[in-house]
């Protein structure tokens, strides 16, 4: 029965976290590829986790390569699903789990040979764990995941300008971004931007409405339905709004 | 127990800082951007966590429009909905009163938001209905996508309820007539998907007009069709899918719409016109939590509810049903002749 209605599907059923939550019954190449993708992109989080909690570079590089590669062992994958909703805390979860029961035999088998799944940098991940904030392991991990989904975001959209050839125009505007709309002197954007004051109004809009669903787009990719996704953007934003 | 590393290096005094609140800023988070500020100004509200929708509205001025519309006197902005800006004009050839409606300012360069404003324009013009405000013309100037449509010199539903003006009476009266509308679309392969009291237009004669078909869909069997292998529409379809993620209107949209955009068929507009129906007669949004208002009066507190059957089948089946069962409720007959006057009780 794969006969799948193409025109009932819900929008969520293309989400990465959906894809992967429904390959449990039987691994599908794109639940491979889907998790891949969320663990490239958030394997730092995780690293700053490890960290957190007490280990050594060296180790937490280590156990956080071997973290993943037995995450993208699909058989283990379809174990650990208790939380199908979240990949955010599917993933604290399966790692706290790792962590916990697993990291010896798991190690010692690492060092053997080791596969590695995430292009963990580890200069690049101890220069960035060396300016954290001091916060306990679960915050870190809440909050370098936000930071993550952010960072994500911006990227989006500085690309999405790039390939418009307007990269100039994103640099200039993207400060507007943390304004609400009665702070933005659109006088001074449009004279900065060389643009009617119209069009720079337009611009500044074009580019906030933009950044809003690139940002609901991120985090829909993580979440496995409508209410979920509500309730990620909810903690996102307290998370961030707290002051580190 | 967890050790924490001390990780963290001394904060140098050069800290940067948010100019807007004053936070330090993350160092490696995107560059001079302040997360803090960043949520709270876009995600700050309830209604911005819950609301997909467009919510920046920066209302183009009359003099910023004009020279684009050379043919026309800009006279004043009637309203703002989701997708639009609709101001009042005159042509000036033929001294006739319209209304211009342009595509959202900050969507202008989107295509696919450009191709379903096209689309609600043909699906509009082919609708000729006295109950349906007639579009006149569509196009592009200033970047901005128009609809140049009849005008309806007179109130929105949201207005009448809001006012308190009315009646049960009323009411049932103004209902038939939009029923008679959806009907026709209906059979026209067009569905509103946006059926709402802003939509709903009275003119001072008290006819109703329906307006803002702007949400509408084709639901002809070239759309239905498994998608041929190769072929462009299916390219096609998914612009529509990504312009689901917005449609509606949350309290008047059906279960079934909300679920899944893409899959609704006239029915979610019958149960638009349910919850409509149901305001009218109550001045409140259903709640499932609260008891049916006492105020409704009980035959049409019925027809309000049988339209907004939770399952599709459990509703009246045509739009043409539900006019005659709220007007048999009221004890109104006869059809749409009967009741060309309906603000006049
Ligand atoms: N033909 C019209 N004549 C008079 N007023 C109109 C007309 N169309 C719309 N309006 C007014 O403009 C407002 C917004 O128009 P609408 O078409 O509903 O926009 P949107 O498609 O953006 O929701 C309406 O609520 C109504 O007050
Ligand atoms: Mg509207
Ligand atoms: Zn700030």
């Amino acid at each position: 029965m794969s006969h799948s209605p193409l025109h009932s599907t819900p929008r969520f059923a293309t989400t990465r976290w959906s894809i992967i939550a429904a390959a449990c019954h039987g691994p599908t190449l794109a639940a491979d590829a889907a998790l891949e993708a969320l663990c490239r992109a958030y394997w730092y989080p995780l690293y700053a986790y490890v960290r957190r909690t007490g280990h050594a570079p060296a180790d937490a590089q280590d156990l956080t390569q071997a973290f993943f590669t037995r995450l993208l062992e699909k058989s283990w994958l379809r174990d650990a699903l208790p939380e199908r909703g979240r990949f955010r805390s599917f993933l604290l979860m399966a790692l706290k789990r790792f962590l916990a029961k697993e990291w010896r035999r798991e190690n010692a088998r690492k060092r053997g040979g080791a596969l590695t799944f995430v292009p963990l940098d580890a200069a690049e991940a101890e220069s960035r764990y060396a300016i954290e904030p001091s916060l306990g392991p679960d915050e870190m991990f809440e909050r370098r995941w936000a930071l993550t989904l952010l960072d994500r975001g911006f990227a989006v959209l500085a690309e999405e300008y790039a390939s418009e050839g307007r990269s100039d125009e994103f640099e200039r505007l993207r400060s507007h971004l943390t304004a609400r709309r009665d702070e933005i002197d659109y006088d001074a954007t449009a004279s900065s931007l060389g643009l009617s004051p119209g069009a720079a109004r337009v611009a500044v809009h074009r580019l906030r409405k933009r950044f809003r669903e690139v940002i609901r787009h991120e985090i829909a990719e993580t979440v496995a339905d409508e209410a979920a996704l509500a309730d990620e953007l909810r903690h996102f934003v307290q998370v961030l709004g707290q002051r580190a | 127990m967890t050790s924490f590393n001390a990780g963290a290096p001394a904060t140098p005094d050069a800290t940067p800082r948010c100019s807007r609140c004053g936070a330090a800023l993350v160092l490696d988070a995107p560059s001079g951007v302040c997360p803090a500020c960043l949520v709270s100004v876009h995600f700050g509200t309830e209604a911005d966590l819950s609301e997909p929708a467009v919510t920046d509205k920066p209302t183009p001025s009359i003099e910023e429009i004009a020279p684009h519309f050379p043919n026309l006197e800009i006279m004043s902005c009637l309203g703002r909905g989701g997708m639009g800006v609709v101001y009042k004009a005159r042509q000036k050839a033929l001294g006739r009163l319209v209304a211009l409606k342009l595509l959202a300012p900050e969507r202008g360069s989107d295509p696919a938001f450009a191709g379903r404003f096209a689309r609600e324009a043909q699906a509009l013009a082919r609708l000729d209905h006295p109950n349906i405000v007639t579009v006149y013309d569509s196009g592009q100037a200033g970047g901005w996508c128009y609809l140049l449509m009849e005008f309806v010199d007179g109130v929105t539903l949201r207005h009448l309820i809001h006012g308190g003006r009315m009646s049960a009476r009323e009411a049932l009266t103004i209902v038939p007539r939009i029923c008679d509308a959806l009907q026709f679309a209906h059979d026209h392969g067009i569905v509103h998907r946006d059926i709402k009291p802003e939509n709903i237009l009275l003119d001072q004669r008290g006819q109703v007009k329906v307006a803002d078909f702007g949400l509408a869909k084709l639901v002809g069997p070239a759309w239905e069709a498994p998608p041929i292998a190769g072929e462009p529409s299916l390219d096609f379809a998914g612009d529509l899918t990504e312009a689901g993620k917005i449609m509606g209107t949350p309290r008047y949209m059906a279960p079934e719409q909300r679920e899944d955009p893409d899959a609704v068929d006239h029915r979610a507009d019958i149960y638009a016109l349910g919850v409509v129906l149901y305001q009218m007669l109550t001045g409140e949004l259903p709640d499932e939590k609260k008891t049916p208002a006492a105020l409704a009066p009980r035959a049409a507190g019925c027809a309000a509810r049988r339209g907004r059957a939770a399952r599709p089948r459990k509703r009246p089946r045509f739009a043409l049903r539900q006019r005659d069962r709220v007007q048999d409720r009221a004890g109104i007959r006869g059809g749409r002749a009967a009741s060309s006057d309906p603000a006049a009780a």
